[in-house]
């Protein structure tokens, strides 16, 4: 498996997201939540393990590299 | 504030239930049904939608939780297929393998035998937060059509789903590790040709690695389609992927809708189902066959404990907090041996390749249906293959 390299940023997209909840359960830092029917990261305490990306059955979280 | 939000919300409740899914549902029945002031938050505008859920379940996972004849059973399930990688089957048949759900409702019926027996159930209601006074939550921050709301509380009782988000504000250990997580996705599909008694279940690390794929009839003309795929392998390719090549492949001219995805805690049980009054329940307290990814009648059954077990902590003179502890107990006494052997057989299984699949289902395809034993698939396998063995040992060795 390649090593994961830290991407700079995650970007939710809001139309693809089904709110399933997979990934606020593998996120180990516990930085996601659901709020008005919508997925929020707060990337003050994300570490971009990408965990979440992952997880994600629809791909509805993505990583941005600068 | 309208008044009578104001009424609902301001009064002290014996036991809060977060989210309306069977676990929770079930809870508040029990609950209710033991004396307790129930109030029940929901999420979303109606129980039961969306169903994330492939609602395939065993008869013994639902008796007596509601009747084997209603609108909620769309299907009877009487044969099995299980499919090798190399497309060889092993078919099974007998008077009744299981049931297909509405789950729409199956969920509905659960909250109306709630609400039967004295529960509150208020929809369109998020829970947003716990609310802590000195360490000790007295209750939960919700909102509900716009407005935010504080409503007290003796006994939370979590039953969101995967994300578990109450056992997290809680202080419990609810994290999946990603290996433990099955990344999953279903689809309605409507204009399909199929054997409505049988559901098939296809395995292998082209299919589905890490976990399966399966179908469960709701008539000769619908199923229920969905994939699991364990989170180790869903950073190559998301469930999304294999579950489109696999409707391209077997039903290229099927039309879908409503696609659903979710995500399914097989872990080992929780250690602690508890923190001081606060209980989860379902997918919350990872209460679910982490070999099959079933929720349904772990949930049923952890819903009737933590219901049952709250009615007894609030009548009970010790105090709720070392009451509850039983709760995690119970569950243990009833499900934790077959989760922990669940466990370690989904390990096992996780280690087979596509190749050493299509051996154990060739061989198993040589014994004659009236002749299957356990002991007899084991001899024949230790004969012809002794590395499957290694494997099947390893399930029944103690960790």
């Amino acid at each position: 498996m390649t090593k994961h390299i830290k991407p700079s940023h995650l970007e939710i997209l809001p139309d693809i997201c089904d709110l399933c909840g997979a990934c606020i359960a593998v996120c180990p830092t516990n930085v996601m939540n659901i709020i008005h029917d919508k997925l929020f990261i707060d990337f003050e305490g994300c570490t971009y393990c990408s965990f979440c990306v992952d997880i994600c059955p629809v791909r509805a979280i993505e990583e941005c590299y600068n | 504030m309208n008044r009578s939000h104001y009424k609902l919300f301001h009064q002290k409740y014996n036991v809060i239930v977060v989210g309306g899914g069977p676990a929770g549902t079930t809870a508040a029945k029990y609950a209710a049904k033991s004396g307790a002031k129930v109030i029940l938050f929901e999420r979303d505008p109606v129980i039961g939608i969306p169903a994330r859920c492939g609602e395939g379940v065993s008869k013994r996972g639902i008796k007596g939780f509601v009747p084997l004849k209603g609108p909620w059973i769309v299907n009877r399930l009487n044969q099995v297929e299980l499919i090798a990688p190399d497309g060889n089957s092993i078919k099974l048949e007998t008077s009744l393998i299981g049931y297909v759900l509405d789950r729409t409702k199956f969920d509905k019926v659960l909250g109306d035998y709630a609400e039967a027996a004295g529960a509150r159930i208020v929809t369109e209601a998020d829970v947003t937060n716990l609310i802590k006074n000195n360490g000790r939550v007295t209750g939960v921050r919700v909102n509900y059509k716009g407005s935010d709301y504080e409503v007290s509380g003796d006994i939370i009782i979590g039953a969101d789903g995967v994300e578990s988000r109450v056992g997290r504000w809680a202080g419990i250990k609810t994290m999946t590790k990603l290996d433990n997580m099955e990344s999953a996705l279903k689809i309605n599909a409507t204009n399909i040709k199929i054997n409505p008694a049988a559901c098939l279940f296809y395995f292998g690390r082209e299919v589905a690695p890490g976990g399966y794929l399966w179908v469960f009839p709701k008539d000769a003309h619908h199923a229920n389609i969905g994939i699991g795929i364990s989170g180790n392998y869903s950073r190559e390719k998301p469930a999304k992927y294999y579950l489109e090549r696999f409707m391209g492949k077997y039903f290229p001219h099927v039309e879908w809708t409503n696609v659903v995805a979710g995500g399914v805690p097989c872990n080992p049980p929780l250690k602690q189902l508890t923190m001081d009054n606060v209980m989860l329940s379902g997918d919350a307290g990872h209460q679910v066959n982490p070999l099959t990814g079933a929720g349904i009648a772990n949930a049923l059954q952890a819903g009737k404990f933590a219901g049952e077990i709250a009615g007894e902590a609030l009548r009970s003179p010790d105090p709720i907090d070392s009451s509850l502890k039983m709760y995690t107990k119970r569950w243990y006494r009833a499900r934790g041996k077959h989760h922990k052997s669940n466990t370690r057989l989904k390990n096992a299984v996780n280690k087979l390749d596509d190749d050493k699949l299509n051996e154990l289902a060739r061989l198993m395809n040589k014994i004659p249906r009236n002749e299957w034993s356990f002991l007899k698939i084991f001899l024949l396998a230790i004969r012809s293959s002794p590395d499957l063995i290694i494997d099947c040992m390893k399930v029944f060795r103690k960790s």
